[in-house]
């Protein structure tokens, strides 16, 4: 149930950056709000778990985008394994430090579409795109993803609280 | 068991394997779906419908209670019924808007030869790099992938996916969309190429001895099995020449402001659009989607 969640909670995300944005004229500084919870789940979710939900993610983002399906969620992957290298070297549990990696994550996730999608696309579409906005985006993201850290921590701890309650009661 | 010793590699692994699969399927067939992807879009539709019509609601009721702010300074009770009519008016000014949109898209609807079927815009390109829009129709409500996409305006781009009850629109804005197009006054043709921007594309493969003026009307020329024949596209921006090369730099404003975009027609017959470009495709260029990135 938790992953089923946690899940959700991902594809509400990609709703909102998808159609909620767009309504509130932010279509153009579109954050990729999803990263946040791939990073939430890269610190907090057993490697294997965290791989595979930050992998549905990433192509539930592909979907939703009009560029080749797959690139996005190989690019989730390769967030997520930085993620899980970096856990090595450091004890995160603040939600600000937590969000503090959001920012690195999507630069991450948007120079492996854009390398991943000249390699397999073979077009020139990096040089047209620029990587101002990549670096604006994961600005955007750095601040609003401390506050969305405590979101997921309190739905944790909520889901935590209900299963303990239902185990007692059982 | 050996591979219990390394599960994280072996997730990977397998994960990557995946998405290669997953990425050659696509390329190979853009238009196809998966199981997980239809699910998706099946899962996220009447969310992004809900959201998209609550906010637009909410955005315009808010957008007519901040102009009351100060005249609650100066008069409260005048100001609380003010407050109560704005709102109304905002949402009757909401409900006239829909109704002289939808109007002006029956209007169009009926003016074009073409069966259509009307469809409201619920959401738009997850990453911001391609630009492409999603539509609350699909399969079921007779949409097909390759169906041309018209605005009241004009020319938005044609279905490349479809769900059971969306589908994915590529616009002509976008790097991949080409669009085979005629110079109305000159009948010069060309073909009209996204440059990833909602307010310009590029038109390509014009010859440097053709007179292409600005202001000039582009149309579709109906060649390429997708588009049919004299939708409007937009107006000439800007011409120029560089020092060398065989073909001049157009510019062109398309007709529609994409970043707008509300509700569209896709166009359903496209067995008519095809029977009557049949033999007629320009050969070394195909219209549509250029290329997977």
């Amino acid at each position: 149930m938790r992953h089923v969640g946690f899940f959700l909670l991902g594809l509400s995300l990609l709703i909102v950056q998808t159609t909620a944005f767009r309504v509130l004229g932010l279509s153009e500084q579109r954050l990729q709000l999803w990263l946040t919870l791939v990073v939430f789940y890269g610190f907090r979710m057993a490697p294997v778990a965290s791989l595979i939900h930050s992998f549905l993610l990433g192509y539930a983002s592909d979907v939703f985008s009009g560029g080749t399906h797959g690139i996005g969620a190989l690019s989730a992957l390769l967030v997520v394994l930085a993620l899980q290298w970096t856990k090595r070297g450091l004890i995160l549990k603040s939600p600000v430090a937590l969000g503090l990696l959001a920012g690195p994550a999507s630069i991450l996730w948007g120079i492996s579409c854009l390398g991943l999608g000249l390699l397999i696309g073979g077009s020139s579409w990096v040089e047209d795109f620029g990587l101002w906005p990549m670096f604006f985006q994961a600005l955007c993201l750095e601040v609003i993803s401390p506050p969305l850290m405590y979101l997921f921590q309190l739905i944790e701890s909520l889901g935590r609280v209900t299963r303990e309650t239902t185990s007692r009661g059982l | 068991m050996w591979w219990r010793r390394h599960p994280t590699l072996w997730v990977t692994l397998g994960l990557v394997f995946i998405a290669f699969v997953i990425i050659s399927s696509h390329r190979r067939d853009p238009g196809s779906l998966s199981l997980f992807e239809r699910l998706v879009y099946a899962a996220a539709r009447p969310f992004q419908k809900g959201l998209a019509d609550a906010l637009s609601g909410i955005r315009e009721i808010w957008l007519g209670y901040v102009a009351l702010v100060d005249v609650r300074k100066e008069n409260k009770l005048l100001a609380e019924r003010l407050k109560e009519l704005e709102k109304e008016l905002a949402y009757c000014r909401e409900i006239k808007s829909a109704n002289e949109r939808l109007a002006a898209l029956l209007k169009f609807q009926n003016s074009i030869s073409f069966p259509t079927v009307a469809s409201q815009v619920i959401g738009e390109d997850s990453s911001g790099w391609f630009r492409t829009l999603i539509l609350d129709k699909g399969f079921r409500d007779g949409i097909e992938k390759g169906m041309p996409v018209v605005a009241r305006e004009g020319l938005v781009g044609h279905v490349i996916e479809v769900a059971d009850r969306s589908s994915k629109v590529l616009m002509i804005i976008d790097r991949n969309s080409a669009v085979d197009v005629l110079l109305q006054q000159s009948r010069t043709k060309a073909v009209l190429e996204g440059v990833g921007r909602p307010d310009v594309c590029e038109l390509k493969y014009v010859p440097r001895s053709e007179t292409v003026e600005p202001g000039e009307t582009v149309i579709t020329s109906g060649l390429g099995g997708i588009y049919p024949k004299g939708l409007l596209v937009g107006k000439v921006e800007k011409v120029w020449k560089d020092g060398y090369g065989l073909f001049q730099k157009v510019e062109v404003v398309p007709q529609v402001d994409f970043r707008r975009l509300e509700e569209v027609l896709v166009i359903v017959s496209t067995e008519e659009v095809k029977q009557r470009d049949d033999g007629k495709k320009k050969p070394g260029i195909s219209e549509g989607k250029k290329g997977q990135r």
